[in-house]
């Protein structure tokens, strides 16, 4: 390709992408879409506070030489306790909160400690997720209970606590809303936009001008990445705290959104009305969503099962979201995830592409 | 050179032979009436001497351009003014223009040489959507004025609108062909055809019946004091109205 060749084709892509984003702000089916997408990442961020019982915090508590602070922590109205086996069991269930909640050890010796004038040392572990107030909120309850207890002053030395690739509880739910958004956005725009330019016959207009099929394609391409990747950060407005990768964050999202748009530039294709579209986007989501369910049930299903579901491309996009919110992001948590979601977008890509050669013959 | 050479171009869709080896030259500046009834090949032949459709068989060339192997140059050089209205509604006049000018590389300062050309200086900042059909046919002739064609394709250019503003286009079209554009015109207004065509070709069943001027072929199928409406219905059999 010649240098001014290159240069029409950027001109020409560039050309339609602006006016498509323009066009897509004005038109409401796409607004409908935006809304309903947003809608449903707000439903999954607030829904969980909106359903738990107004109850005492959760202590977690992992006590290993059966303290009489345990026996009167039972009897506390104040607190909401569960013990386990093993401070990894405790640690483990505390990144399962979706509100703040404490995790404590206390000390085997704990009933054996002499009192003095200075306060008792405890250690406690909270989720990183949770904003710093609430967390000191949380701190000076659980404090002044210990001492009502006890008759005696107690500090909780904090230590905070990642949250690993595979935790379930809010990360989960924050995943899944992401991977809803890149998913409608992707696969709801770019062929709502496809099917009104088939309609209103505008593309045979782009079709005798300088713009080719592949001009068209790319720029609708371009135009719903650019609005998946918006959705996402809007997404993101409301769980900033929880992203702890942002670069996998966004590498997940903008591959995610490649795969999501791929599909959405096939339906477009094929589509020639907006009720075929509605009807073949839904069935098209089934396959999409059901996996991702079903990949985080592995109490209900065979372990090679949940492995099969684990490798469907939304389902690995899900799980490159989930990692972007950890504390550590082990290569096999998410390289994996991506090379599946690049070669599923590619080969969708190409058939997208043989599509409009076919139909231009 | 030829504006438009055409020779023995042919289309098959399937089992149905469309455009049936058909030949004809349009000069520089001319204005060609392409007539035909309803199904006869005309939007055929236009979609495929405006690169949207290979043709079976035969060559073509627009502006001195293959129109198959040379559809790159020749896009740049034609403007189409669809039977449709098929313009952005939900941008403005302006903004519609201005995507055309991005999409052929043209300068911005051209979008108001045209819009003054069709008549739209003053509505250009409203949005298209609340256009009248006379003032959204006179947009779609400013986008395919927009880059300066040597060739224009007009696909029924006055369908549906009222007389006056039928008048206006037409006058716009012959103003046009004075400054040495090419206009390949379907109509199906006989009298309009008559009124501005240089020469006319009717199509049937994908062949050319008569290629002639209007006067000729009045003269020749007609007889004294015929129209071209009444050689077009002796000659193909129809009604253009049914």
């Amino acid at each position: 390709m010649t240098k001014s060749k290159l240069h029409d084709t950027l001109r020409i892509i560039l050309a339609i992408t602006l006016k498509d984003l323009i066009d897509a702000i004005k038109n409401k089916n796409i607004i409908t879409i935006i809304i309903t997408s947003l809608f449903v990442v707000v439903v999954y961020k607030y829904l969980p506070g909106f359903l738990s019982e107004e109850g005492p915090p959760k202590l977690l508590v992992y006590d290993p030489g059966d303290s009489a602070l345990l026996s009167d922590l039972f009897d506390s109205p104040a607190v909401d306790i569960y013990t386990y086996e093993s401070e990894e069991d405790m640690k483990y269930y505390l990144t399962n909160g979706e509100e703040p909640e404490l995790g404590l050890v206390i000390p085997k010796d704990f009933d054996q400690r002499p009192i003095t004038s200075q306060p008792l040392q405890l250690q406690g572990y909270v989720l990183n997720i949770f904003k710093e107030d609430e967390v000191s909120q949380l701190m000076r309850y659980m404090e002044d209970e210990f001492e009502y207890i006890l008759g005696h002053p107690v500090e909780i030395s904090i230590e905070k606590i990642q949250i690993q690739p595979e935790t379930y509880g809010i990360t989960v739910m924050t995943s899944l809303g992401f991977a809803f958004v890149t998913i409608m956005t992707g696969m709801l725009i770019i062929p709502h936009m496809m099917i009104e330019e088939k309609q209103s016959k505008t593309i045979e207009a782009l079709m005798v001008s300088p713009a080719g099929s592949s001009h068209i394609i790319l720029a609708k391409a371009f135009t719903g990445l650019i609005y998946t990747m918006v959705m996402l950060i809007m997404a993101v407005f409301f769980n900033w705290i929880l992203i702890q990768h942002q670069w996998l964050f966004l590498i997940g999202g903008f591959i995610g959104g490649l795969f999501a748009i791929s599909i959405g530039i096939l339906l477009g294709i094929l589509m020639d009305t907006r009720q075929q579209l509605i009807l073949w986007a839904w069935v098209g989501l089934i396959p999409l969503f059901i996996p991702m369910m079903l990949s985080l049930m592995d109490d209900l299903f065979p372990e090679r099962i949940v492995k099969i579901f684990q490798w469907f491309p939304s389902t690995a996009m899900f799980r490159v979201f989930r990692t972007s919110m950890a504390g550590s992001t082990p290569l096999q948590f998410w390289a994996p995830q991506l090379a599946v979601l690049i070669t599923s977008s590619v080969v969708l890509l190409l058939i997208d592409a043989w599509l409009v050669y076919r139909s231009t013959r | 050179m030829k504006a438009i050479e055409v020779t023995d171009l042919t289309r098959d869709y399937k089992d149905v032979r469309a455009v049936d080896h058909i030949s004809f030259d349009v000069a520089p500046g001319e204005i060609f009436g392409f007539l035909g009834p309803n199904g006869a090949g005309k939007t055929t032949t236009m979609k495929m001497l405006t690169g949207q459709l290979r043709p079976s068989a035969g060559s073509a060339k627009v502006a001195g351009w293959d129109i198959i192997l040379d559809r790159d140059q020749l896009k740049p050089r034609i403007g189409v003014v669809f039977e449709h209205q098929n313009i952005y509604e939900r941008l403005s006049g302006y903004d519609n223009l201005l995507f055309s000018t991005r999409l052929y590389g043209v300068d911005k300062e051209r979008i108001h040489q045209v819009l003054d050309q069709v008549g739209l200086e003053d509505a250009s900042n409203k949005l298209v959507s609340k256009y009248s059909n006379g003032m959204k046919q006179r947009l779609l002739i400013a986008r395919a004025l927009l880059h300066k064609p040597e060739v224009i394709f007009l696909d029924e250019p006055t369908k549906g609108l009222d007389p006056g503003v039928a008048r206006a286009i037409r006058k716009i079209i012959t103003e046009l062909s004075r400054k040495g554009v090419t206009i390949f015109l379907t109509t199906h207004y006989m009298e309009e055809a008559d009124q501005l065509s240089n020469r006319v070709a009717i199509i049937d069943r994908g062949k050319i019946i008569a290629l002639s001027t209007p006067g000729q072929l009045k003269v020749q199928t007609g007889g004294e004091g015929s129209t071209l409406e009444d050689v077009f219905i002796k000659l193909t059999g129809k009604d253009l109205y049914r």
